[in-house]
């Protein structure tokens, strides 16, 4: 039996903002084993951003726990928190979130940079997993000369640098077209057929097909959570 | 220092790629450094040109005359009755403090040799221990002897620029010059000694005291000058109290007289510079300091604005792995380096202001260590100062709301 790399027990979170509490997840449960392929689905507001936030350690929940590959995410301070989203998680966003001035090589190097790994290292690795989403050729390019696929695959490459435990995608197609999203999304079939945990933040049903898990949310709870029985395209 | 170095090639980047703004943020730093860099060249170079020259007086030697030094009693001065020789054989006579007295006059006279021709040229009447308290060794031939002064001989001591102008190559000793149309013996050329507060030390000759007063009597009107070499350098003030009682006794002042001449020594000289320059550098502090910290408000403005255009960038780095101290560093160092840029640019700007004033005035400037690290120095603690609060605002974004910032 497989370790599970996430396990969520009852996460809550809960914002002031005006007089009245909202309940942004209301009592979340949810184990994740290393390997799989899981979309995340969700109406606005339904809370998935705000799982995918903890998910991510970009945030820590108001009552529950979180273990993310056996750390105790709720006891971790700032600095922790940061050192695990360098190590363990691999983040695509859906604006890419590229440096503007710097070169895509550049881009892929910053997480080690952040893991302090010596500058001929971190050219020698980021080359590599350039090459491997495709971009041999596009290494000096800065982001304003890249297409949004292209870009896409910088970001995935970036997410992939430090070998994390999950790359956590947020609407990594919502700002492509039709044709790039499936490029996009057959990249990440190929990611998970070697064996990468992958966690897709999204609302359009087309993409959550590709996942072998789907969970829905409705208002901060789990509605649905159940494998994908279609073969993917 | 791993971070250190990354950070300042992101900023190097940074502040390349706005090149005008990055320019015109320093530019106040710049104005500020300058300013310190350029008056305290200034000063520095004034300070050390005024002791030099001061130097080659002595500081053992005392000068005595109708006019006191760094005062500017000047009116009041001018009506004191002029000193004389016997004043000066009065002190000599009854001092033990003192190892030379020579009295002096100064006045102007023309050279002439063969066709060549040099008028007002400054002539100064002595007696030979003048060589002594004034420095004045001859660099050929001899000074004169007291027998001479005794005698009122023809006999003159050329400035070594006028040996130089009127024999070139010749050697002047032995050879008869005119002085006012009256002919002199050379016995001697004085070494190279310089300009002394802008008059040529190398422009003048030498008579005996007694002669001047024969030939030259125009001269008189000055009134004479003593100087006096001390033979202990470590008793000045007893020995200058000492010429003080000694000249109010020759010159019948009574007890409750002010004195009617002044005891001077080079050491006021460089009182009263020190108090001018000291002066000087507490205003020149206050007004590099007000433009640092105008520059320093700058420096703050744009960083704040640096750090809203870079809210989502500072998001992702956030979400990649990086800690606030690591986005505080990077934004402190950037505000470091664009200071020190604002910094050397004013150092460069200071010197060459001050090199371009002293290429047309006499006064030298000096680029020293010092004014390079406080312009550094303060350039830096400016960029530390003033970016640390753009920084911290920075490190402290919430990662969250800095990724979905737009």
């Amino acid at each position: 039996m497989e370790e599970n790399l996430i396990k969520i027990e009852n996460i809550r979170k809960t914002y002031t903002p005006g007089k009245e509490k909202i309940h942004a997840l209301d009592g979340i449960s949810l184990d994740i084993k290393k390997g799989e392929y899981i979309a995340i689905m969700g109406a606005s507001g339904s809370g998935k951003s705000t799982l995918m936030n903890i998910i991510g350690c970009l945030d820590v929940a108001t009552s529950g726990k979180y273990y993310l590959n056996k750390h105790n995410v709720e006891s971790l301070n700032d600095n922790e928190l940061a050192t695990i989203r360098n190590k363990e998680i691999g983040f695509v966003f859906q604006t890419f979130n590229l440096l503007a001035r710097s070169t895509a090589l550049h881009n892929v190097e910053l997480p080690l940079i952040y893991s302090k790994v010596s500058s001929s290292q971190r050219k020698e690795r980021s080359i590599a997993a350039l090459k491997k989403v495709g971009l041999g050729d596009r290494m000096m390019h800065k982001p304003n000369e890249l297409s949004g696929g292209q870009k896409q695959r910088v970001a995935v490459a970036r997410a992939l640098i430090n070998d994390p435990s999950i790359i956590l995608a947020d609407e990594p197609t919502g700002n492509l077209d039709s044709k790039t999203s499936i490029d996009i999304m057959n990249l990440f079939n190929e990611l998970h057929e070697e064996g990468n945990t992958i966690i897709v933040v999204t609302h359009e049903p087309d993409i959550a097909e590709f996942a072998k898990r789907v969970i829905h949310l409705k208002d901060g709870k789990i509605e649905q959570d159940y494998l994908n029985g279609l073969v993917t395209k | 220092m791993y971070y250190i170095w990354e950070s300042i090639k992101i900023s190097l980047t940074i502040i390349t790629e706005n090149k005008l703004r990055s320019f015109l943020t320093l530019l106040g730093i710049m104005i500020g450094v300058t300013t310190i860099i350029f008056v305290h060249s200034v000063l520095v170079g004034a300070e050390k040109f005024i002791v030099q020259e001061l130097s080659s007086l002595g500081s053992n030697t005392i000068y005595i005359s109708k006019y006191s030094w760094g005062n500017n009693d000047w009116k009041k001065e001018r009506k004191r009755k002029s000193l004389s020789i016997e004043n000066a054989d009065f002190i000599r006579n009854n001092s033990n403090l003192l190892e030379y007295v020579s009295p002096f006059i100064s006045s102007l006279c023309h050279v002439k040799y063969g066709s060549k021709q040099l008028t007002y040229i400054s002539l100064v009447g002595t007696t030979e221990s003048y060589e002594y308290t004034s420095d004045s060794s001859p660099s050929s031939g001899r000074f004169f002897s007291s027998a001479e002064v005794d005698r009122g001989s023809n006999i003159v001591i050329l400035g070594n620029q006028i040996a130089d102008v009127m024999f070139g190559n010749i050697d002047p000793v032995g050879q008869y010059i005119k002085l006012n149309g009256r002919n002199f013996y050379i016995i001697g050329v004085l070494e190279k000694k310089g300009e002394l507060f802008g008059s040529n030390m190398d422009e003048q000759v030498i008579v005996p005291i007694t002669t001047l007063k024969k030939y030259f009597s125009y001269s008189l009107r000055g009134g004479v000058n003593i100087s006096a070499k001390a033979k202990y350098p470590t008793r000045m003030n007893e020995t200058m109290d000492n010429i003080t009682s000694l000249l109010r006794v020759n010159r019948g002042l009574k007890p409750d007289e002010e004195n009617d001449f002044s005891v001077n020594q080079i050491s006021q000289i460089l009182d009263f510079l020190n108090k001018i320059t000291g002066g000087l550098q507490i205003l020149l502090f206050v007004i590099g300091s007000l433009s640092l910290l105008v520059g320093g408000i700058g420096i703050m403005n744009i960083m704040l604005v640096s750090v809203t255009q870079r809210t989502k960038e500072i998001g992702t780095r956030k979400a990649l792995g990086a800690t606030k101290n690591l986005i505080l560093i990077q934004f402190v160092i950037e505000s470091v380096i664009l200071c020190s840029f604002g910094g050397f640019a004013g150092i460069i700007a200071g010197f060459s202001v001050a090199a371009l004033i002293s290429s047309f005035t006499p006064l030298p400037y000096s680029i020293s260590l010092v004014s390079m690290i406080i312009g550094v120095g303060f350039s830096t603690l400016v960029g530390i100062v003033f970016g640390f609060y753009p920084a911290n605002k920075a490190a402290k974004l919430n990662p969250i709301n800095a990724l979905r910032y737009e």
